[in-house]
C-alpha cells in the first residue's frame, strides 16, 4: 500500500485576530483596562466625569437666552437653572464697557488690524513688507482707541524720519557715533519741543479757517434770512388789509342778520299768541284760517330770507377766519426767523470772539508772570523774622507788629496769585478745548475712563506687551553687560519688579505715581496703569530674552566679533535675531501672564470684565447672578490664553532642532 | 586690539572717552549712573514738593500708634488698641500662613497631576489635561472669586444645622461643619504633660532622619534595602501614641457646637482662608505639573530602559534613576513657581483675607493717609520674602545640581 505523503497545496485562509486584540476592546485593554488597579482608576475616573456631566449640564443648558432680568428667569417654569439672559443683554458692556455706541467699529478695527501687524512676527511664511505696517500699527492703533487728531500719531512717526535725516547729514560731517547720539538727540527734541507746538498750532489754524467759514456761511445765512423777513412783513401787510376791509361788510350783514331774526321773531310771536293749546292738537281761536295762512307764509318768507342773511354772515366769519389763521401764521414765521438770526448773530459773536478770547488767555498768562515776578520780590523784600515759614505759629521769637503786617500781607498776595492762577488756568482749558474740538481733524475724542470689558483687557496686555519689548532688550543686554555699573542697576531693577507682586505696582499706579512728578501733571489711570504693567513685563521680558541669549553658542559671538562687527552691529544683525526667534515662546507665555494678570485692575476700581461682573451683579435686574457671569468671563479669557499657548506650543515644536 | 595704534606713553587726550575701548565704557557707565541719580533726584525732588504742598512728610510714627480695627484671622494676639506695626505683622503672618499652605498642596498636587499625565491610561491622561489647560488659562483672581463665591453660594447657613429638622448635618462624627461662614474643625486642646507628646513627636522626625542615613549606610555596606518607607512611618506615630496614653491622654479635642447663631469652639477657619488656599494652590500646581511633566520627558528614554536592564523595578526606576535627575529640570521653574504663589497671596484683597496687602497696605493705608511709606514698606515686605525664597531654592538647587568637574 502506498501511502499518499500529505502535501498541502493551498495555503489556509487567514483568520480574524482574537477578539481583544483588535479595535475598540484592544484600545480599551491596552488605554483602559491595562492592569486591575488601572481598570479601577478609570472606573473611578469615568464616574467622576460622568457624575460632573450630570450636576453641571442640566443647570447649564436653558432655554434662558433672551431673558432679560434674573426675575423673569425665576418666574419662567421652563427655566430651572442658568439665566444666560445676562450674557445676552451685557454683552456689549463686557466687551466694550462704556465705550460709545457709535465708535465701537473703532476697537474692533483696530483689534483686526493688530492681527495683521502681529502676523508678519508670528509666521515667517508671510511677506517681509508687511512687517512695516507691523512698525505703524501702535500709532493706528492708538489713534483709533481714543481718537483726536491724527497730527498727534502723525507728527510722532516724523520724528523717526527727523532722527533718520539728521543721523544722515551728521554721518556725513562727524563720525557715526555722534550721527547716532545726534539723530537720538535730534528725535527726542522733536518729541518733546516740536509736537504738541505744531499739533496745535494745526488745530489751532484749522479752527481758524472753521470758524470763519462758518461766520461767513451764518452771514450769508443771516442775509438771506433778513430777505425773508422783510418779505414775510410784506406779506403780513397784504394780508392784514383785507382783513380789515371784510370787517365793516361782516357788521353790516350781521346787523341785517338780527333785524330779520327780530321780524322773525315777531310773526312766530303773533301766530303761537293765537293758539289754544288742547290735549292731542291746537287750534286758533281769534284769527281766520285766511290769515293764519297769510301770516304763516309771510312767515316762510321772512324766515329764508333769514337763513340766506345767515348762511351769508358765516360763510363770511370762515372767510375772515381762514384769514387771520394765516396772518398768525405768517407772524409766528417772523418770529421764528427773528430767533434765529439773534442766535446766529450771537454764535457768531461768540466764535468771532474766540480769538480774542485766547489772546485775552495770554493776556492773563502774561499778567500772571508779572504778577508771580512781584510775588518773588515780595517774598524776597520780607523781614528776616517771617521769612520762610508756612505760618506765623511756626515764628521764632517775637515778631513786630509792621512785620507782622507785611507777612499777612505777603499771604494775602499769595492766595491772589492762587485765584488768578487756576482762573487762567480755566479760562486756557476752555479755550483750548473749544478750539481743539472746532478745529478736530480726525477721529471724535474718547477719554480713558469710557474704555472697559475684554477691550480694556486686550488694551493694557497688549501695549504693556509691545513697550516692554524693547526695554526687555535692553535690560537683558544690561544684565549681559561687562559694565559693572550697568548690570548692577539692570539686576536691581528685573530682580526688584519680580519680588514684588503686580497689585503692588497698580496700588502705585492708582495713588502713587502722581507724587513722583512734576506737580499738576495729571493724567489718567488708565495710562498711569499701563505704565505699570509695562514696567511690571518689561523686567520678565528681561528674563525671557536672557534665556534666549544664554542659549545661542559662543560661536555665534565670536563669529560676529571675528567679522568686525562692532557691539551693536553684532547684536543687531547676528545676536538678536537669533535670540528673539528662540525667545517667542517665552514673549508669549510673559504675554499670557499680563492678560491674565489685567483682571487685576478690577481691584483699583477699573471695569475690566472682573470689575463690570461687580458692576452688573449691582444693577437692580440682575442682582443675585453669580455662576453665570463668572462662567462667561472664564470662558472668554480660557478662548484667548488657550489659543495662544497653543501657538507657543507648535512655535515651540518648529523652533526644536534636535531629534 | 586698539593697543598696537596707541603709542607707548602717549599722553591723554579727552577724545579717548569716547573713541578707546578701553575709556568708552568707563565714559558710558559714568553717564549711566548720572542719568540714573538724576533721574532718582528728579523722582524724589517730585516727591518732596508735592508732599509739602499737601503739607505731608515722609514719616513712620504712625506704625507705633494704636491701629483701631480688628483683624479677624490672626495667628498672634492682636486687638485694635495694638499698633499700625503689629497690624502688619499680623498681615504678614496671614500671607506667610497662605504661602506656606498653599506650598505644600500645590506641590502635592502639581506632582501627583504632573506624573498622572503621562499615564499610560488614557482616560487619566486626558482629564489631567483638561484640568491643566482649563486651570492655567483662566486668572487666578477669577478661581479665587469662584471658590469664595462656592463657599458662600454652596454651603448651609449656620442656623441650617438647628432645630429638629434640620436642613444640614455636620460632617466625620459631628466634628465638622461646614458652614457659608468657613469651616470648623475640632481644635487640639494642650493639657499639662501635653509638651511630653510633643516632645517625642520632635524627637522622632530627627530619628526618622537619623534612620534613613543608617539604612542608606547598611544599604551600601550590604546590598540589602529596608522597606524605609513604613519603618519611618512607624517611628513618625509610634512612639508619640504611646506616650499619649501613657500619659494619660493629655492632648484633647475641641468640637464645635452650635449655639445662639453660629459655631462655638473648635477651629474656626474662615471662607477667605479656604477659598484663596485653594484656588492659589490649585492654579499654581496646574503650572507645577507642566513643569515636572516637561522634567520627567526630559530624561532621555536611554535612562528608563538602562534602569530596566538592570532588572530595577517600575517604581524604583522612577524614584531611583528618572526623578532625580528630572528634579534637576524641575527645580528652577519650581522655584518660580513658589514666588509666583507667594505673591500672588496679595490677592487676598479681592476676598477679604487680611494679608499683608489688606492690612498695612489697605487698612492701615486708608486710615492714615500715608500711601508712600505704606507702599514702600508693603514693597520692602515682599522683595524680602520673594528674596529669601529664591535665595533657600537656589541652596537647595546647588546642592542636587549635576556636579561638572
Amino acid at each position: 500500500m502506498k501511502i499518499e505523503p500529505y502535501v498541502r497545496t493551498e495555503m489556509l485562509s487567514e483568520q480574524p485576530a482574537p477578539l481583544g486584540q483588535t479595535g475598540v476592546l484592544k484600545w480599551m485593554r491596552v488605554n483602559l483596562f491595562a492592569s486591575v488597579s488601572n481598570s479601577i482608576l478609570s472606573l473611578v475616573a469615568l464616574a467622576g466625569v460622568i457624575l460632573f456631566a450630570m450636576s453641571v449640564l442640566p443647570w447649564a443648558i436653558q432655554p434662558s437666552w433672551n431673558a432679560t432680568s434674573l426675575r423673569q428667569c425665576i418666574d419662567d417654569p421652563n427655566i430651572t437653572g442658568a439665566c444666560w439672559g445676562v450674557i445676552h443683554d451685557r454683552f456689549n458692556q463686557l466687551m466694550f464697557g462704556f465705550y460709545p455706541h457709535d465708535a465701537q467699529w473703532r476697537p474692533l478695527l483696530a483689534f483686526v488690524l493688530m492681527l495683521v501687524a502681529i502676523a508678519p512676527v508670528l509666521f515667517d511664511k508671510l511677506p517681509r513688507k508687511m512687517i512695516w505696517f507691523s512698525a505703524i500699527f501702535p500709532f493706528i492703533g492708538v489713534w483709533l482707541l481714543w481718537g483726536g487728531a491724527i497730527w498727534g500719531p502723525l507728527l510722532v512717526i516724523a520724528g523717526f524720519g527727523v532722527a533718520y535725516i539728521v543721523n544722515k547729514v551728521v554721518k556725513g560731517l562727524a563720525g557715526d557715533l555722534a550721527a547716532l547720539i545726534l539723530g537720538v538727540l535730534a528725535a527726542l527734541i522733536w518729541w518733546l519741543f516740536a509736537v504738541a507746538p505744531i499739533s496745535t498750532t494745526l488745530t489751532q489754524t484749522i479752527a481758524k479757517t472753521r470758524i470763519e467759514a462758518t461766520i461767513q456761511k451764518l452771514k450769508d445765512g443771516d442775509a438771506a434770512l433778513g430777505d425773508t423777513v422783510s418779505e414775510m412783513e410784506g406779506r403780513i401787510a397784504a394780508l392784514e388789509a383785507p382783513i380789515a376791509d371784510m370787517k365793516a361788510p361782516l357788521k353790516g350783514l350781521k346787523d341785517a342778520a338780527d333785524a330779520q331774526r327780530a321780524i322773525v321773531d315777531g310773526l312766530r310771536a303773533e301766530l303761537n299768541a293765537d293758539l289754544e293749546k288742547g290735549m292731542f292738537f291746537s287750534t286758533h281761536t281769534v284769527l281766520s284760517d285766511t290769515e293764519v295762512a297769510d301770516l304763516e307764509t309771510r312767515l316762510g318768507v321772512e324766515d329764508a330770507k333769514f337763513y340766506d342773511l345767515e348762511l351769508r354772515y358765516s360763510d363770511a366769519t370762515k372767510v375772515l377766519d381762514a384769514q387771520q389763521r394765516q396772518l398768525a401764521f405768517a407772524r409766528n414765521d417772523i418770529s421764528n426767523a427773528t430767533g434765529l438770526l439773534r442766535e446766529s448773530e450771537r454764535a457768531r459773536a461768540d466764535m468771532s470772539a474766540l480769538p480774542d478770547l485766547l489772546s485775552k488767555a495770554a493776556d492773563l498768562e502774561a499778567q500772571k508772570a508779572k504778577m508771580d515776578a512781584a510775588l518773588l520780590a515780595m517774598a524776597s523784600a520780607l523781614p528776616d523774622s517771617v521769612k520762610g515759614i508756612a505760618s506765623l505759629s511756626q515764628a521764632q521769637g517775637d515778631i513786630s507788629d509792621q512785620d507782622k503786617a507785611s507777612f499777612n500781607d505777603y499771604e494775602a498776595a499769595k492766595k491772589d496769585m492762587e485765584t488768578l492762577t487756576s482762573a487762567v488756568l480755566n479760562v486756557d482749558t476752555r479755550v483750548q478745548k473749544a478750539y481743539q474740538l472746532a478745529g478736530l481733524v480726525g477721529l471724535e475724542p474718547v477719554e480713558s475712563s469710557k474704555f472697559g470689558g475684554l477691550m480694556l483687557s486686550i488694551t493694557i496686555g497688549v501695549s504693556g506687551i509691545v513697550l516692554s519689548l524693547p526695554i526687555g532688550i535692553m535690560l537683558a543686554l544690561g544684565r549681559q553687560s561687562d559694565m559693572f555699573i550697568i548690570k548692577v542697576l539692570s539686576v536691581g531693577f528685573i530682580e526688584f519688579i519680580r519680588g514684588v507682586p503686580l497689585i503692588t505696582l497698580l496700588f502705585v499706579a492708582s495713588v502713587l505715581l502722581n507724587f513722583f512728578l512734576p506737580p499738576g501733571t495729571n493724567f489718567d489711570l488708565i495710562l498711569r496703569v499701563i505704565i505699570m504693567a509695562t514696567i511690571f513685563s518689561s523686567a520678565y521680558m528681561a528674563e525671557v530674552i536672557r534665556g534666549g541669549l544664554a542659549a545661542l553658542p559662543t560661536g555665534q559671538y565670536e563669529a560676529a566679533d571675528a567679522l568686525g562687527l562692532d557691539y551693536w552691529q553684532s547684536m543687531r544683525l547676528i545676536i538678536m535675531p537669533q535670540a528673539l526667534k528662540i525667545s517667542i515662546p517665552g514673549i508669549v507665555g510673559t504675554f499670557i501672564g499680563l492678560f491674565k494678570d489685567t483682571t487685576l485692575v478690577s481691584i483699583i476700581g477699573l471695569l475690566d470684565p472682573v470689575g463690570l461682573v461687580k458692576t452688573i451683579q449691582g444693577n437692580s435686574d440682575w442682582n443675585g447672578i453669580v455662576w453665570e457671569l463668572y462662567a462667561f468671563v472664564a470662558l472668554m479669557f480660557w478662548v484667548f490664553t488657550f489659543s495662544m499657548s497653543r501657538y507657543s506650543m507648535y512655535l515651540e515644536n518648529k523652533l526644536k532642532t534636535t531629534h | 586690539m586698539a593697543m598696537a595704534d596707541q603709542p607707548a606713553g602717549k599722553s591723554f587726550r579727552l577724545s579717548m572717552l569716547l573713541y578707546d575701548t578701553r575709556y568708552r565704557s568707563m565714559t558710558i557707565q559714568i553717564i549711566m549712573l548720572l542719568a540714573f541719580f538724576g533721574g532718582v533726584y528728579w523722582l524724589l525732588g517730585n516727591m518732596y514738593t508735592n508732599l509739602a504742598a499737601a503739607n505731608k512728610d515722609p514719616n513712620f510714627s504712625f506704625l507705633s500708634q494704636p491701629s483701631g480695627y480688628d483683624i479677624n484671622q490672626r495667628l498672634i494676639e492682636y486687638t485694635s488698641q495694638s499698633t499700625h506695626a503689629r497690624a502688619w505683622l499680623v498681615g504678614l503672618l496671614n500671607t506667610l500662613l497662605v504661602a506656606f499652605l498653599g506650598v505644600i498642596l500645590a506641590s502635592v498636587v502639581g506632582v501627583s497631576v504632573g506624573v498622572m499625565r503621562l499615564s499610560k491610561n488614557w482616560i487619566v491622561a486626558r482629564l489631567m489635561t483638561v484640568y491643566i489647560e482649563t486651570f492655567r488659562n483662566i486668572p487666578v483672581l477669577l478661581w479665587i472669586l469662584f471658590a469664595m463665591a462656592i463657599f458662600i453660594e454652596q454651603f448651609p447657613q449656620p442656623k441650617s444645622f438647628r432645630g429638629d429638622n434640620a436642613t444640614a448635618s455636620m460632617h466625620l462624627w459631628d466634628s465638622v461643619a461646614l458652614t457659608n461662614r468657613g469651616w470648623y474643625i475640632p481644635k487640639p486642646i494642650f493639657n499639662s504633660g501635653s509638651m511630653v507628646v510633643v516632645a517625642v513627636f520632635f524627637l522622632s522626625i530627627i530619628g526618622i532622619f537619623l534612620f534613613g542615613k543608617w539604612a542608606k549606610a547598611r544599604q551600601e555596606r550590604t546590598g540589602e534595602i529596608l522597606p524605609t518607607f513604613w519603618i519611618k512611618l512607624a517611628i513618625l506615630f509610634v512612639p508619640a501614641l504611646i506616650t499619649f496614653f501613657i500619659m494619660g491622654q493629655p492632648i484633647s479635642l475641641e468640637y464645635p457646637a452650635l449655639k445662639g447663631f453660629n459655631f462655638k469652639g473648635g477651629f474656626h477657619m474662615r471662607n477667605s482662608l479656604i477659598a484663596l488656599w485653594l484656588a492659589l494652590s490649585l492654579y499654581t500646581a496646574s503650572f507645577i505639573a507642566e513643569a515636572v511633566r516637561a522634567g520627567i520627558m526630559a530624561i532621555n528614554k536611554g535612562q528608563s530602559e538602562a534602569a530596566e536592564a538592570l532588572g530595577l523595578r517600575q517604581k524604583r526606576v522612577m524614584n531611583l534613576v528618572v526623578l532625580p535627575q528630572a528634579m534637576r529640570v524641575i527645580i528652577p521653574p519650581l522655584i518660580s513657581q513658589y514666588l509666583n504663589l507667594t505673591k500672588n497671596t496679595s490677592l487676598a484683597v479681592a476676598v477679604g483675607y487680611m494679608d499683608v496687602t489688606g492690612t498695612l497696605g489697605g487698612i492701615t493705608l486708608n486710615q492714615t493717609g500715608r500711601a508712600l511709606e505704606c507702599i514702600l514698606l508693603l514693597m520692602i515686605t515682599y522683595l524680602t520674602i520673594s528674596l529669601s525664597i529664591s535665595m533657600v531654592m537656589n541652596i537647595y538647587n546647588n546642592s542636587i545640581k549635576l556636579k561638572e568637574r
